[in-house]
Parts: structure tokens; C-alpha cells; sequence
């Protein structure tokens, strides 16, 4: 089973777009159809992308169109509704004519939300007039709807997920809500959202913002920097990559110290390799991979631990620590500390922005919940791959953030190696990695619904989550892995890694990227 | 400001090394301000002061350390401890919160810091964080307590914990200082990460908010919240320290404390202290070109002589007599300005050259025509600064111009005398400069130079209103504060704003879980005294607001959390009450302007295409105005012309509910409320700060209407005023219509007496409230679609509200008698008002129609009902 991808363009962020920022979210995304929120997007994805192959969703095509479009992308079927009466049709459909085993995804523009603050309230547009559509001449149905769709609008913001009176709701669309705009990482200058939806009604949020697409992902490679390359002919990392760097180095606004160093990096991020600038090693001995599953980024509970010790014997290589029952939050981390303890007390434990997250956070617990092994795990020693790659500029890796899962996959890294896990633990979550998609927020997310209100319906599937808690820890092991493979290419001059460590602010700004 | 906790003798002692002599100030000089000697000595004098008032010294009132401090502390205090010091730690070890209220250099720091080292005796992991206004008063300050607690041997860590901390420092204070220093900003983001400050949190014995009345209007409701999470927190890792707030003095302490803090305070504000005698001249600029009867704004503005050209003349005079002077001016390029007046006007004076005669002389001052004198502001480099704060203090400059720069805690020592170009806005700014001359019991001289506004010409005619003690607090609802407080103003603090709240509600949820037991952080229990506040259900009302929005997931029976894009702190813009904030940007893109983001109400009013905007001193035009972003900015240009534009606005108000009214009979109503403020700035004009003079044509803002939520007061009128108001006017009194107004000659005046009435209350607002009059805006109607009657609104000029039209609605009583008597007394000739009384420079309405008569028939009408 697939999901369906979908990348939302919005129109006013399409037009600070240069072509090959959009064509490089539209390759990054691989989206099964793009779906732009406005009809002028669409005119300008036609004549900007003249190759274009996927097909143009436009949920505000005007009021000429009342038929309801049917698609499938993946293994879910996506329903197009661009009009009140289109959703009317839709709404007379026989239960019978959609799959009631998959999720059916309904997207239009007819949802909208703003959050009035100085009234303490929210306004939802459209609810009222939505529902009455959808029941429309189907005395069979009334108002009570089928559990298997969701409503997508574009009148809401990508990750935005809520119950409007029974209908499940999300938002599709790069930005924030109506009057509660939000700075957080997935806003600003987020210009193109792309969404995978699960067959079980999971959806996956990317956001690509405008400083990380095109030239703009390239550390150092701001939109000056960026509209100089593009004057001289180089529009793309592909094309810096290939540049001779004594050219780079002779443009205007580019300082020749500088030049070397955006070239290594589009060298790096155009063959989808590290490139280590030192010969700093990696800690030995073969060290334990870690990945912490928590309710959020000021997290209140661990979860889940994922532990890979590639020097166990196989089948026990992949270990997790899992938490079912909130509020018992203890007994995992004594059980992993127990077993760090006898099983690889000696060796580095490896995570990534580990420094930063899941090593404070697991100090913190083990000292709150199983104090007894607190002196045990603070004398461990931990390492990790972002601060001594990106942070102290041991090395440049490839990918448009330093995030793991975009590392691992501009470095070759790919569902297969993740489903390998399920020849470890010899289970098929092999499967359901592929079928459904997650990410960091998402698994935060329904974790911290079963935490709120732990029902039997509200029990997540554990096995999936555990899987993708693997797949994380197998991702850091093979980016790992990759940096210990790298050729050393020494002789970066001290200024430039004083360089690199002050471009890390940037990073550091992101780190809703982890 | 802030005050170091150094000894009584010690700043004495310092006061006389400071100027090599011990002649007790200025007084050997006692004359320079004479009128007799002004008329003989000052060019063109003419009765310019209006008042003078002399404050006799104090001595200290004190109490043996030892009394208070264990033995070995109170011998290496070495010192006695003034009254309050010894209040405070007494109260404080009695387990009481406490709000000092004392004036500036009486010593407040040292209540908390001695505190903290009886704690440490008891409890050696005990800490204590201290909250200041600005980084930089935290550096100050961190300097004088690590001096005394270096003297009373003890090895406490001092560290100032803030955005300049470098991030490999900050683990180590986090972990070991044992007084942490930092402000309500940095707490905001801090607590983020409270886990790692568990150690701090969980031992903290001491929360101290330094200057608690900085923390007013829209930041001190930012502050209050901040606070409430912070002490939520606290109570997380079980610690309940003591608090402390200290401030200037302020008409409301334990009120304004309970406010921030959301616990009840003991007021101390029985000062201890000592001072030297102070004279205050109240000075009034002259007119230099004669007006007729009629003028508008502009034309008096152009006409009368500037506050900072008439400092630059006292301020040099003093110069010449060796009276040692800080003056303080209004902007950057007021205290440049100023400071070239005083050279130009030292050189030109009687006291000068071979006319200098003998009084001079005497003071080893200069009789030479020359005053140095150097101007001081933030847009002087460090090095510049330092270099004049030493000059100042060792008596090598006669006199330094400064903006607020100098009105904090920075040392300058002590100077002999202070000249104010124009009125600060608050009673207690305006001590706070004044005492910034004769620190300690040296005598000290003051003069304050009134501006061509309402607020400073009612101080002049009303100097006494500065040093009333105590006067009746006639307000009607909210005031319950001990007499002892006197006559200053209350510091607002809104609780109140929804918008506000539900930013902080967000960030809570982030920090830990909410559920019921948060009623007492987010709840009604959380707005002491919430009279006209819609805090019923409040908690409930922003959980499902934020769940709705996608933002919380849960509910309060269970567990609330967080459930949104990362950092929502990062959304609460101290500085305004929305989060949809315009960045400040400047022309260049260089990021040298440092102003925090501005918020949207804002941004229309004052940062509209083409307005020029003063900021830190500096003169700037807004040259772009971008909203069609995620991030909206604005850019600002700075300019060299010596210009102002004033913005043309029309508004109207809907949707009014009330919350709070008072039925005054005879069909007058004075109510309190929200409701739906919908301006637009359509069009400015820019005019030549010298003459008046307008400069090139109306033009266009091209910005749309802005619609404010907010909150109001408001005044119903009978609609029988329309007649009785004018009763008293004759006939060619009446004002002129405009062609297409069309209702009469009549009505129109009496529109005027409804606008004066409006016009003249927010004018002397300040006079009860401390507040930012560019943050309250006004509406006179008749009839107004929804009262029906003749009506005039006092509106808050930001989303949600602030609190300034409730604290008027509560102190209507004096303000209106106040305004009243004001108006009736102003000596302009004509009938429609002048600066000193009706008009109003940031009138939307050209200050049209404005009538005095009818105003004041007006106001007596409402006094006599508010009797």
C-alpha cells in the first residue's frame, strides 16, 4: 500500500519562487499532483514549469464546475470538490461507490478557520453550509458520515488537524492560521506543503520553505548570493556543483575565501555524499545507536527508546523501550538503562542532535523517574554526528536541512533499508512503514492524544510507531556510517570552519527539522 | 532608577570626594534663579518662572543593622539601615510578599540582597532570581551586589542570565549561581526549557521584580503572565519563594504587585532616607510672535519659543555660575540642539566676558562665555558615553544634554542641578530625573520647562499637584490603596486582554500539561479584583478556542497539551498585543535599529507610508509599508529635516457591550465595556517643526481601515445638553459649519464641547494614570447609532485593550473635575481652545470642531452628576 502525495503550492509564495526553487520541491516532494490554491498558480506553474507531468489540482476553479473529480494517487483515492454543489454529488454517491477499507481524502477550498483572540474564540467558515452538502437528498445517510475521510482545504494550514462536529479535518496549505499566526519552524517563509496520506488516514507534512529550496539550500547561500549565481548562469546546486570555483570566486558579492566553500557544498549535496573537511575520527568502539520517541519538544515524558547494537547477534540487534501506559514513565528507562548497564557500558552512545535533545531529555528523566541510575547513564559518553559534522565543521553533509531524515535520504537511504529491520525483530512492520507515513510531529502527536484520553480507541498502533522509531535509528546508523566512510579531504583552512560554525545559527533555528 | 545598595555614609562620603568641596550643592549660588537676578542677568527675561517651591531636607530615619542582621553581617554591613530596609527584611523574614514603594537612591536593592544572604544562612542550595526592565540595568546592578556581598564575606555568585549570556556559559549559572539576574523577556524563553533549570527552580527562596513600575501598560501585562508562568513553574519543582517588587514611588503598590505577581504584597513606602533641600522653578517659554485670538495648533507651535531652545538658555546661564548641569530633552537631536544653544548662549550672555560681574566669579565655574557641555544619547558609541558619564562626574563638563538615557540607574555621581524640557508624563519620571541632582543630602535645584501641550501647562498652573502627600482617591470602583501613597499615579496593568492571555495560555500548555488545578494560574483567580473583566469560564473559553485552532489537544479534566508547530513562546511579542507584529526594519537592511517588533495598531497609527517616526531620538520617515507577507515590515529612513506629520483619521465605534456602567441620573451614563473601533488613517499631512508651516499637500496613507476589539469608557449624554450646553453662548460665539456639514451652526458647537470634553480628559489622563496617550484614542458623537444620545468614547488604542479606559472609567470622578477646572482656567483668548487646553497634536480630526465654552458647560454638567 502507497500513499498519496500531494504538493500544495500557494500563490502568493509561488511568485517569490525562482523556477528552479520550484522545480527542486517538486522534485524533492515527488508529488502524485500539485494542487494549487489559486487559479493564477496554476497559470504559473504552466508557464514556469513547461515539462510539467503531474496533473493540477485547483480547488477554487470558479462555480462552472459541479462534478466532483475522482483520483487515485498511490493506493488512496482523492476526491476533488471544487464547488458546494460539486460536494453535493459527492454527497449522493453511493456509500458503496468508495473504498470504505481505505481512506478517501475530499479536498477543496470550502474550509476555513480564523481564531479571533480578543474574543477567545474561533470561527469555523464553511462548517454549516459543508455539512449540509455532503447530507444533501440522502435521507440514508443524514448527517452521519463514513469514518474513512478526511477533509482536506486549502483554507487551512498544512498540519493543521482537528474534529469539526464529526467531520475530520486538515489543512493543506503552506502558512498559518487566520489570526493566530504561528512563527514556528513550519511557517515564515514556507512556500510549497507536501503531504503524503496514508491509506489508514495518516498524513505526512513537509514543508519546504523558500531559504531552503534551490541555491538557498546550499549553507551560506542567502537570496543575494543566490540572484548573483543565477545572473552568471547558475541557477541550480547541479550547476555550482559543476562550476570551476575560480569563476565562483571572481562574481561580484562573492568573497574568493567564500567561493571554495559554497562549491564544496553543492559538490556535496549534488553527489548526495559527505564530505569530511578534517581528519577528527569517529569515536571508538563501535558504538550504540539511539532515537527517543517524546510528547513534544519540552517534552514531559520518553516513550519510546530505540536501541541498535549492531554487535548483538541477529534478531536482537534492533531493541525498543516502549511506554504504553502514561503514567508509568519510569519503568522503560530503568529497563534501558538496565540493559545499557549490561549489555554496551562501555561503548559511545550515538544520537543524532543528541546533544541538544535526547540526551538532556533522558538525563532529565532518569534523574526524575529512575534516579538510581542516574550517576550510571551521566557518566556515559555520548556523541553526536550533527554537532561535529554541522556544528564544529568536521564535515559537510548533503540535504536541504541538517534534519536526520533528510541526511539519510539525500545519502542514498531509502525504505528498504528501513524495512530491513523486520528481518531483526521478524515482524511485517516493513509494511506499514511504507504505508504509513509519519513524521516527528505526527507521532508526537498521537501519542499526546492517547496521553490526553487513554481510551481503547485512542490506542495507537504500536507496532507502526515502533517502526518508525527504527527506522530513525537505522537512518542514523547508515548516516553514520557514511561519515566514517567519507574521504577525508583535510585541509579546510581554520577560518572556514569558524565559518561553518557561525552559519550553524541558522540551523539552530530550526531544529523543528528533528 | 535602580538604586545600589550602598550605605547612606558611603554615598555621602562619595558626594564630597566627588567634587573636591563640601559646600553642600548648589546653594552657594542660591541666587542664580532670583527673579531680581534674572532681570538683570538673563537676556529677555520676562517673568518666565511661574512658580517656585522649595522641599526641605530630611534627615535619615535609621535602625542599628544589628537590630535586623545577625551580628557578624551587621558589623560588616558596617552601616545602619534606613527605616524601609529594615521594613522590608522584616516583613520578607515574617514570610509576607513586599512591595517596596520608595523614592530613587533610597536604597530598595539593598532589601532584597541582604535577604537572600539570611537565606543562604538557612539554606545553603537556596537561590533567588532577580527580574529587571533592561539588560543593562542588570549588569549595573550585578556590579553592586557582587561589592556587597563581597564585604559581608560571603561567597555568593552573582550572574546576569540573559539573550547576551554566551550559550557555554549558561549551563554552569544555570546550575551554580546563587542569584540569577534576568529579565521577563529572556523568562519567556527560559522557561521553555525549565527542565534544565530544575536545580534553580526547585531552591528558589527569592523572586525579586526590580522597577516593578516599568512593567505597565502593554509590556506589563506581557510581564504579569510571564510571571504567573514562571511562579507556575516554580510551584512545579514545589518552590514558593517570597516576592518581592520594588518601584518608584506609584499611586498603587500593593495593587499594582498583586497585578503583576498575582499574590498579595505588604506595602513599605515609608521612606527613611535622607535629602538635601531642593528648589523647583517652574519656567514657561514665552510666545515670540503674537498670535490673534483664533489660532490653530500649527500656528502656535511655530509661534511659541521650544522647551529645548528655553533649556539651552537656563541651562547655560547655570553654566556660567558654576552650577553643574544634567538637563533632559526629548530626542536625540533635541539633546544635540540643545547642547549648540548652550554654547551659542554662553558666549551671548550678560554673565559673560567683562559683564560677567562677581557672582560668577565665585563659583569657579566659568565667567568666561564658555560652558562645556556635551550631549548624551544611545546613539553615541560605548566609548562616548563612558567618556562623558566620567566627565560629568569628575566636574569637567558644566553640563550634559541627555535623553531618558541618564534617568536610569547609570552612576554619574551627583550633579548640582536638573533642567526638564517639558514634563516626562509621569510624577514619578518626573522625580526620578530630579533626582538625579543632589543624590544624597547635597541641596539641589530643579527647573522644569513646560511644552505647548495640555498636560505640562496644567503643571505649571498647578505645581502644587506634584507635591500633594495625600489627596482623597475620589475614583469610584478599584482603589483600595492606603492613604499614605499619595498623589501619584496609578501603574496599569490589564489582565484583562484575551488576546494576550491566549498567546501566554499557548506557551503554558508547552511548558507542562494545564487541567482544573491551572485555574489559579489562567483562571479567574489568576485577575484579582476583575471587575469589568469577562473572566468567567476563561480557562475553559481559551482551551476550546486553542483546540479548535489545532493548537491543544485534551481536556481540563484530564490533561491539556500542546500540540502545534514548535516554540509557541516564540509568538508572544512583548512589545504588542497581537501576534501578527510588523518588524522595524531601517533603509540600508542593516540591522542597527534594535527596536522590538511593533504590533499591528500600531503600525497603521504611527508607521503609515510617509509618517515620520522618532525612535531613540532619531527622526525617521516610513519609506515602505509591507503587509502581504508572513512577516510584515516596515522600513524607516532616517531624515535631516526638522519635521512632523500628523495623521488624519476617521473612526467610528460598533458593537458596544458593556461591562461596567454608573447611572448618574438625568439621563447621564458612565460606562465601561468592550467594543469594535474601526479607524482609518486615511491621509497626513507633514509640517516644519520650527514654524508650523505645512509642507507640500495632503496625502494620501493608501492604507485601508484598521478594526480594533477593544476596550472603552464611555459617556452618555442627555440629549437635552445639546440645548443646555449652549445656553451660555451667545450668538457670535456660535462656531462656523462647514459647508458640508449641514446640521447647523448649533449642533456643530456643541459637537465641539462633546470633542473638547473628550479631547481634554485623555490630555490629563496622565495626571491619574501612568500611561502612553498615543495608546488611547477618542470619539464624540451625536447621536451615536447605538446609545442614541450625544456621546463621547475614550477608547484603548490596542487590539484587546490595555487597561487605560478602565482606569479611567475608576478614576472618572477626579479626572473629570480635574479637566474641568483645567479647561475653565486656561487663559486663551478665543473660544476654541488652545494647545495648553483642548487641542490635541495627534487629533485625527485637524482638531476640528473645538469650542471652550461648551466644553466646560459640558464637563460642569457631568461633575455636578458625578458628585
Amino acid at each position: 500500500m502507497q500513499p498519496g502525495r500531494l504538493a500544495v503550492v500557494d500563490s502568493d509564495a509561488l511568485s517569490a519562487l525562482s523556477a528552479e526553487q520550484l522545480q527542486d520541491a517538486l522534485d524533492a516532494a515527488d508529488p502524485h499532483a500539485i494542487v494549487a490554491t489559486a487559479p493564477p498558480a496554476r497559470v504559473r506553474l504552466r508557464s514556469t514549469l513547461s515539462d510539467l507531468d503531474r496533473p493540477i489540482l485547483t480547488p477554487d476553479a470558479g462555480t462552472d464546475t459541479d462534478c466532483p473529480q475522482r483520483h487515485v494517487f498511490g493506493d488512496v483515492e482523492v476526491v476533488l470538490v471544487p464547488s458546494l454543489s460539486a460536494l453535493s454529488a459527492l454527497g449522493d454517491m453511493a456509500d458503496g461507490d468508495l473504498d470504505p477499507a481505505t481512506e478517501t481524502y475530499v479536498l477543496s477550498d470550502l474550509l476555513d478557520l480564523s481564531v479571533r483572540p480578543t474574543e477567545l474564540r474561533t470561527v469555523r467558515q464553511g462548517l454549516s453550509a459543508y455539512r449540509d452538502a455532503l447530507a444533501t437528498d440522502n435521507p440514508s445517510r443524514d448527517h452521519s458520515l463514513p469514518d474513512s475521510q478526511t477533509h482536506l482545504s486549502t483554507g487551512l494550514p498544512a498540519g493543521y488537524h482537528g474534529d469539526w462536529d464529526g467531520l475530520t479535518v486538515r489543512g493543506t496549505a503552506p502558512g498559518g492560521i487566520d489570526g493566530a499566526r504561528s512563527g514556528g519552524a513550519t511557517d515564515g517563509e514556507s512556500a510549497v506543503a507536501s503531504l503524503a496520506l496514508g491509506p489508514d488516514g495518516t498524513v505526512a507534512t513537509t514543508q519546504y520553505r523558500r531559504d531552503s529550496l534551490g541555491l538557498r539550500a546550499i549553507d551560506g547561500i542567502g537570496e543575494q548570493r543566490a540572484r548573483t549565481l543565477r545572473d552568471a548562469g547558475y541557477a541550480t546546486r547541479d550547476g555550482l556543483a559543476n562550476a570551476p570555483i575560480a569563476t565562483i570566486a571572481d562574481l561580484d558579492g562573492i568573497a574568493r575565501s567564500t567561493a571554495p566553500r559554497l562549491v564544496e557544498r553543492a559538490r556535496a549535496f549534488d553527489a548526495g555524499t559527505v564530505r569530511r573537511r578534517t581528519d577528527e575520527s569517529l569515536p571508538r568502539p563501535e558504538p550504540i545507536f539511539v532515537d527517543i520517541e517524546t510528547d513534544g519538544l519540552s517534552p514531559s515524558i520518553v516513550w519510546l527508546i530505540g536501541v541498535l547494537d549492531r554487535e548483538a547477534s541477529p534478531g536482537e540487534r534492533y531493541r525498543s523501550f516502549l511506554v504504553r501506559e502514561p503514567n508509568e514513565p519510569g519503568a522503560a528507562l530503568a529497563a534501558f538503562c538496565t540493559w545499557l548497564e549490561s549489555a554496551a557500558a562501555d561503548r559511545p552512545i550515538v544520537a543524532y542532535n543528541g546533544d541538544s535533545f535526547d540526551v538532556p531529555v533522558l538525563t532529565e528523566q532518569i534523574e526524575r523517574h529512575c534516579p538510581e541510575h542516574g550517576e550510571f547513564w551521566a557518566a556515559r559518553r555520548t556523541f553526536d554526528p550533527y554537532t561535529w559534522a554541522v556544528r564544529e565543521g568536521n564535515a559537510v553533509l548533503p540535504g536541504r536541512t541538517n534534519g536526520l531524515e533528510t541526511v539519510a535520504s539525500a545519502l542514498g537511504f531509502t525504505g528498504a533499508d528501513a524495512a530491513s529491520a523486520g528481518a531483526d525483530i521478524g515482524d511485517d512492520s516493513a509494511a506499514s512503514v511504507d504505508a504509513t507515513p509519519l513524521d516527528g510531529a505526527e507521532v508526537a502527536r498521537i501519542y499526546r492524544e492517547w496521553m490526553a484520553d487513554p481510551i481503547p480507541e485512542n490506542e495507537p498502533d504500536w507496532q507502526t510507531l515502533e517502526a518508525y522509531c527504527e527506522a530513525d535509528v537505522r537512518a542514523l546508523a547508515f548516516v553514520y556510517d557514511a561519515i566514517d566512510a567519507a574521504d577525508r579531504t583535510a585541509g579546510a583552512s581554520p577560518a572556514e570552519r569558524a565559518g561553518s560554525e557561525s552559519a550553524s545559527e541558522t540551523t539552530q533555528g530550526r531544529l523543528g527539522d528533528f | 532608577m535602580s538604586d545600589d545598595p550602598h550605605s547612606p555614609a558611603e554615598r555621602t562620603q562619595r558626594g564630597n570626594d566627588d567634587h573636591g568641596s563640601s559646600d553642600g550643592g548648589w546653594s552657594a549660588h542660591a541666587d542664580v534663579l532670583d527673579p531680581d537676578h534674572l532681570r538683570e542677568r538673563f537676556p529677555n527675561y520676562d517673568d518666565q518662572i511661574v512658580h517656585t517651591q522649595t522641599q526641605p531636607a530630611e534627615s535619615a530615619d535609621t535602625v542599628p543593622a544589628s537590630e535586623v542582621l545577625p551580628d557578624d553581617l551587621a558589623d560588616r554591613l558596617g552601616h545602619d539601615l534606613y527605616t524601609h530596609q529594615a521594613e522590608g527584611i522584616d516583613r520578607l523574614r515574617e514570610g509576607e510578599n513586599v512591595a517596596v514603594a520608595t523614592p530613587t537612591a533610597s536604597g530598595k536593592t539593598l532589601i532584597y540582597a541582604l535577604y537572600v544572604a539570611l537565606c543562604k544562612r538557612e539554606d545553603p542550595d537556596a537561590r533567588a532570581i532577580v527580574c529587571y526592565p533592561t539588560k543593562a540595568l542588570a549588569r549595573d546592578q550585578r556590579e553592586s551586589l557582587v561589592a556587597l556581598y563581597d564585604r559581608l564575606g560571603l561567597d555568593l555568585e552573582v550572574a546576569v542570565y540573559d539573550g547576551d549570556t554566551p550559550n557555554h556559559r549558561r549551563p554552569e549559572i544555570r546550575e551554580e549561581a546563587d542569584v540569577i539576574l534576568t529579565n521577563a523577556a529572556g523568562l519567556n524563553v527560559y522557561l521553555a526549557h525549565h527542565t534544565q533549570w530544575r536545580e534553580c527552580f526547585g531552591n528558589c527562596a527569592l523572586l525579586a521584580i526590580d522597577e516593578a513600575h516599568a512593567a505597565s501598560g502593554i509590556h506589563g501585562m506581557h510581564v504579569a503572565w510571564v510571571l504567573r508562568r514562571l511562579r507556575r513553574i516554580l510551584d512545579f519543582y514545589d518552590a514558593d519563594p517570597r516576592i518581592v517588587c520594588t518601584s518608584a514611588t506609584i499611586g498603587n503598590p500593593a495593587e499594582h504587585a498583586r497585578r503583576l505577581t498575582g499574590e498579595p504584597h505588604v506595602v513599605v513606602d515609608e521612606d527613611g532616607s535622607p535629602h538635601g533641600r531642593r528648589e523647583i522653578a517652574f519656567w514657561k517659554p514665552p510666545l515670540e510672535e503674537d498670535l490673534g485670538e483664533e489660532y490653530s495648533m500649527d500656528e502656535y507651535l511655530g509661534a511659541v519659543k521650544r522647551a529645548g531652545a528655553a533649556t539651552g538658555e537656563i541651562v547655560a546661564h547655570l553654566g556660567l555660575h558654576g552650577v553643574q548641569t544634567l538637563a533632559f530633552s526629548r530626542s536625540r537631536q533635541g539633546t544635540e540642539l540643545t547642547a549648540k544653544t548652550v554654547e551659542r548662549e554662553a558666549g551671548d550672555h550678560p554673565a559673560s566676558g567683562t559683564g560677567g560681574g562677581g557672582v560668577a566669579d565665585s563659583a569657579g565655574g566659568g565667567s568666561s562665555g564658555y560652558v562645556s557641555v556635551a550631549p548624551y544619547h544611545a546613539g553615541h558609541g560605548k566609548q562616548t558615553r563612558r567618556d562623558t558619564e566620567q566627565r560629568l562626574q569628575s566636574g569637567d563638563l558644566d553640563s550634559v544634554i541627555s535623553t531618558s538615557a541618564l534617568e536610569l540607574g547609570i552612576d554619574v555621581g551627583s550633579v548640582d542641578a536638573t533642567v526638564l524640557a517639558g514634563y516626562p508624563g509621569s510624577r514619578q519620571s518626573f522625580w526620578q530625573r530630579l533626582g538625579r541632582s543632589g543624590r544624597g543630602t547635597d541641596d539641589a535645584l530643579s527647573v522644569l520647562v513646560g511644552r505647548a501641550d495640555a498636560i505640562d501647562q496644567y503643571v505649571l498652573d498647578h505645581p502644587e499637584f506634584l507635591f500633594e502627600e495625600d489627596v482623597e482617591n475620589a475614583g469610584g470602583a478599584g482603589s483600595s490603596e492606603p492613604s499614605s501613597a499619595g498623589a501619584y499615579e496609578d501603574a496599569v496593568i490589564d489582565l484583562g486582554n484575551d488576546a494576550v492571555y491566549a498567546r501566554h495560555l499557548l506557551a503554558a500548555a508547552s511548558e507542562l500539561p494545564i487541567d482544573r488545578d491551572d485555574e489559579r494560574w489562567f483562571g479567574a483567580e489568576a485577575v484579582p479584583d476583575g471587575e469589568g473583566t469577562n473572566v468567567e469560564d476563561r480557562l475553559d473559553r481559551g482551551v476550546t478556542m486553542w483546540r479548535e485552532a489545532g493548537r491543544l489537544v485534551g481536556d481540563l479534566d484530564r490533561s491539556v497539551r500542546y500540540d502545534g508547530p514548535p516554540r509557541p513562546e516564540a509568538d508572544v511579542s512583548m512589545y504588542a498585543t497581537d501576534s501578527e507584529t510588523f518588524q522595524v526594519r531601517s533603509v540600508d537592511g542593516a540591522d542597527d535599529l534594535d527596536v522590538a517588533p511593533i504590533g499591528k495598531d500600531r503600525a497603521y497609527r504611527e508607521y503609515h507610508p510617509g509618517a515620520v517616526v522618532l525612535h531613540d531620538g532619531t527622526e525617521y520617515e516610513v519609506v515602505e509599508f509591507e503587509e502581504e507577507r508572513p512577516q510584515p515590515w516596515v522600513t524607516l529612513q532616517p531624515i535631516d529635516e526638522e519635521v512632523y506629520t500628523k495623521t488624519h483619521s476617521t473612526k467610528s465605534v460598533s458593537d458596544v457591550e458593556p461591562r461596567a456602567s454608573r447611572d448618574l441620573g438625568d439621563g447621564w451614563h458612565l460606562k465601561f465595556g468592550v467594543g469594535t473601533v474601526s479607524i482609518h488613517y486615511a491621509h497626513y499631512e507633514r509640517r516644519d517643526v520650527q514654524t508650523g508651516d505645512l509642507i507640500g499637500d495632503v496625502r494620501e496613507t493608501g492604507l485601508g481601515p484598521i478594526e480594533l476589539r477593544t476596550q472603552l469608557t464611555w459617556v452618555e449624554a442627555p440629549k437635552s445638553l445639546r440645548e443646555t450646553a449652549l445656553e451660555d453662548v451667545p450668538l457670535g460665539d456660535l462656531l462656523s459649519e462647514p459647508a458640508q456639514y449641514g446640521k447647523g451652526q448649533r449642533q456643530y458647537t456643541f459637537l465641539g464641547g462633546l470633542h473638547g470634553a473628550e479631547h481634554a480628559m485623555i490630555e490629563l489622563a496622565p495626571l491619574e494614570l501612568r500611561l502612553d496617550s498615543s495608546e488611547i484614542g477618542g470619539l464624540s458623537i451625536d447621536p451615536h447609532p447605538e446609545t442614541g444620545v450625544p456621546t463621547w468614547f475614550i477608547h484603548d488604542a490596542v487590539d484587546g485593550g490595555i487597561g487605560y479606559a478602565r482606569g479611567i472609567y475608576e478614576h472618572a470622578d477626579s479626572l473629570v473635575a480635574r479637566t474641568r477646572e483645567h479647561v475653565a482656567a486656561c487663559g486663551c483668548d478665543g473660544v476654541r481652545g488652545c494647545p495648553s487646553c483642548l487641542m490635541d497634536v495627534q487629533c485625527g480630526n485637524r482638531n476640528e470642531p473645538l469650542h471652550r465654552p461648551a466644553t466646560i458647560a459640558i464637563l460642569s454638567a457631568l461633575e455636578s452628576r458625578l458628585d
